[in-house]
């Protein structure tokens, strides 16, 4: 159907593939940094992950959900496929990022509640990954251990060599990271592909907020309650604020904060929602890492809070004042 | 501080005639002013009118002659009704009206209900007379006069207040005096600084009249403009003037003052002419009703490989017949053609809507509630970047439900 004739007689620039390039823009700066430190190998796994997302996304478009108006293929398939090895070590098998880009194409058509996604689908494939594959998952090695690009499946004992400890994990140890935050806040500590570049990071939230993608507010109201929750309640052997930054900067938090809070479809569109979202968010993560220890469970209470949603949107929602007009009774004459 | 407000849509966008004097335009061919469902004929049909004189009256309100030439009465066009003058090219003006002169202090609610009827001043934001509006507007707090434009590219009123400051101050004076209201608003986009300036050399007193710069955002509707003003949302059925505000637009207010200083009614209307193709386009001083034939030959013709659009690019509609009292700005539009794409749920829809809806919900069947609230502003359909004819969509199927 095209438009013609019909008000409004203008239109935005910014068109169906101009989401998919804002964002494809804002993992370039995380993008470079992982391949400074980690090597060539996360451009493959980047790669696989991106074609096979494409390529899942067009197998369910055009075979299982038959779309009939066009395709729904917008580039997004391949942008959390990448967003999903961000969140893998980068020994990690090829085979991975093809089971992530067919998880993330799972998650994408996934629509439950008024047409609007029920996961985040990066998260839910990660999630699922972490469940499936939890040793390859957390093989965190040293930063600046290029390994081979090509090699499908990596040596396990190469891999054991320059296994050590992310931030995290130290952390469930009760201490913190032996570099400093400095090293966490640059990107130099182990960790997951993409979730190490934390100044990187706050580049892309910058694109993204210049480009509206991303809410302010949203991502400020879950780190708010983690640094001072991190303030109020420290542990470990370090003084209370800088076990508060290295809360902040270790792990999956500043990605969830950048990435996963910034994707439209899973959180609430209201202002409102987006702050009870973040702070829910930022709340349940600090007191599951008091329990859990050194598991990253922001995944699951993200895939969690997508679910409530539309629920906190609802909620959220100006409601309708539905004026109550006191009606005068007609006065009929004595007769 | 540039007061903001939920909804609407940034467009960035050159001024088109900024700085660009506003030309006076009196030979047309005829002038067409829309007749409304109850009217009556005061001067006979055939006979030779003058600037000014009463041809009848439409809905209560009086109806002058906006040229000179002959009256040829009420006829339907294209499928409206007009009070239809054929111009003799001469522009010959009947002797002014003087009322008794009195201090505007002296002057009651009534009297100038009596004048803005008498003179018959129009509101061009609501297009209605400027008398019912008054008439409708009970302990009135605020009068709020709306100085922005119907669209970004546009310069018209930045203009017209430049060139009219004191009158539009001395217009708002008239306007507080009729209702009572303590205090005078111009509303204006947060650019205009030169037009907050021009309105400070005659508005001496801060407790009177304030300038309220507002966020570059459109449309500014009735609700944008209370909450950016007083940060209260209105009922869906609540008008500001039954929250004691007015709103009026800045040129009702010039024309008041013009009416009642010189004893003539409005029989001139401001509008601009703007967008790529217009050959002499610019900001016009027209006569009342003029037709867009005329219009068009101001302009030498309307460009042919564009849509003729009037008041705004976002919900503005093609125009036909004649210049009516709600239309301050014609523009030529691009006939563009978009493919629609399937809803990639970005919320982009909602975030602009100045009635807080979720206009995407139309293509999931929930539409009942929109039919009752949307506003047709079609910022919606402007961000939709899958060029999606949600506010189309919503007024087609409020049609189909209502058949």
């Amino acid at each position: 159907m095209n438009k013609t004739a019909l008000p409004p007689y203008i239109h935005t620039q910014k068109d169906y593939w101009g989401r998919t390039k804002d964002w494809a823009i804002a993992l370039l700066p995380v993008l470079i940094w992982s391949v400074f430190v980690f090597g060539a190998r996360v451009i493959t796994l980047c790669v696989v992950a991106a074609a096979f997302g494409l390529g899942f996304d067009y197998i369910a478009q055009k075979y299982i959900l038959k779309a009939e108006k066009g395709w729904q293929i917008d580039g997004m398939a391949a942008i959390y496929s990448v967003l999903t090895v961000f969140c893998m070590p980068v020994v990690v098998p090829l085979f991975l990022p093809v089971c992530s880009a067919a998880l993330v194409v799972v998650a994408k058509n996934l629509r439950v509640i008024r047409g609007k996604r029920l996961f985040n689908p990066f998260i839910f494939s990660t999630a699922t990954l972490y469940l499936c594959f939890n040793g390859l998952m957390t093989s965190f090695t040293r930063p600046f251990a290029y390994f081979s690009a090509f090699t499908p499946v990596l040596d396990g004992k190469l891999v054991q060599g320059y296994r050590v400890l992310s931030p995290l994990e130290y952390m469930a140890d009760g201490s913190v990271y032996e570099d400093g935050v400095l090293a966490q806040l640059y990107g130099f500590a182990s960790g997951n592909i993409g979730e190490i570049a934390v100044a990187a990071m706050a580049v892309s939230l910058i694109w993204l907020l210049i480009r509206k993608e991303a809410s302010f507010n949203c991502t400020a109201a879950m780190l708010f309650p983690i640094l001072v929750l991190s303030l109020v309640f420290p542990s470990g052997d370090a003084e209370s604020n800088y076990y508060a930054y290295s809360v902040l900067l270790s792990g999956g938090i500043a990605f969830i904060s950048v990435f996963a809070l910034s994707e439209s479809h899973t959180v609430p569109l209201t202002s409102l929602g987006k702050v009870i979202f973040g702070a829910v968010c930022g709340c349940l993560i600090f007191i599951c890492r008091k329990l859990f220890g050194g598991i990253e469970c922001g995944y699951y209470i993200v895939l969690l809070l997508n679910v409530v949603s539309p629920f906190i949107e609802k909620f959220t929602r100006p409601k309708d004042k539905i004026r109550k007009k006191k009606q005068k009774e007609e006065q009929i004459p004595a007769a | 501080m540039v007061l903001k407000f939920h909804g609407g849509v940034h467009i960035n966008a050159k001024k088109l005639f900024a700085d660009s004097e506003i030309k006076y335009i009196d030979n047309c061919w005829a002038i067409c002013i829309a007749a409304g469902e109850e009217y009556s004929l005061v001067a006979e049909i055939g006979a030779q009118v003058y600037g000014g004189e009463l041809l009848g009256f439409s809905d209560g309100t009086p109806v002058y002659a906006s040229v000179s030439g002959c009256f040829n009465g009420v006829l339907e066009i294209e499928g409206s009704l007009y009070f239809t003058v054929i111009s003799d090219g001469e522009n010959n003006q009947t002797p002014p009206y003087e009322p008794e002169q009195r201090a505007l202090t002296q002057l009651t609610k009534e009297d100038i209900i009596f004048a803005a009827r008498q003179f018959a001043v129009m509101d061009s934001r609501s297009g209605m007379p400027l008398w019912k509006l008054l008439s409708q507007t009970e302990n009135c707090r605020r009068v709020v006069i709306d100085c922005t434009e119907p669209f970004p590219h546009s310069a018209l009123l930045e203009q017209v207040c430049l060139e009219n400051a004191r009158q539009l101050v001395y217009g708002s004076k008239i306007l507080l005096q009729a209702t009572g209201a303590l205090k005078c608003v111009f509303a204006l986009e947060c650019g205009k600084k030169k037009v907050i300036n021009a309105i400070g050399g005659y508005a001496h007193d801060e407790k009177l009249f304030a300038a309220a710069p507002l966020e570059e955002k459109y449309p500014y509707t009735d609700r944008a403009l209370v909450y950016a003003l007083y940060v209260k949302n209105l009922d869906m059925n609540e008008t500001p003037a039954e929250n004691g505000i007015l709103i009026v637009s800045a040129e009702a207010a010039i024309a008041l003052f013009n009416a009642m200083v010189s004893g003539m009614p409005q029989t001139r209307r401001f509008v601009t002419l703007c967008g790529d193709g217009f050959e002499n386009g610019g900001n016009f001083s027209v006569p009342r009703g003029i037709t867009f034939h005329d219009l068009q030959v101001i302009c030498n013709g309307f460009p042919q490989d564009k849509l003729i659009v009037k008041n705004s690019l976002l919900s503005g509609q093609q125009v036909a017949g004649a210049l009516d009292d709600s239309t301050i700005a014609i523009l030529a539009a691009e006939d563009k053609k978009i493919p629609q794409k399937p809803c990639i749920s970005c919320g982009e829809c909602a975030n602009v809507c100045p009635v807080k809806l979720f206009p995407a919900e139309i293509l999931l069947g929930k539409s009942q509630r929109m039919y009752e609230k949307c506003v047709a502003c079609g910022a919606c359909e402007y961000v939709c970047p899958s060029a999606i004819p949600l506010m189309n969509l919503i007024k087609t199927k409020e049609g189909d439900s209502n058949e």
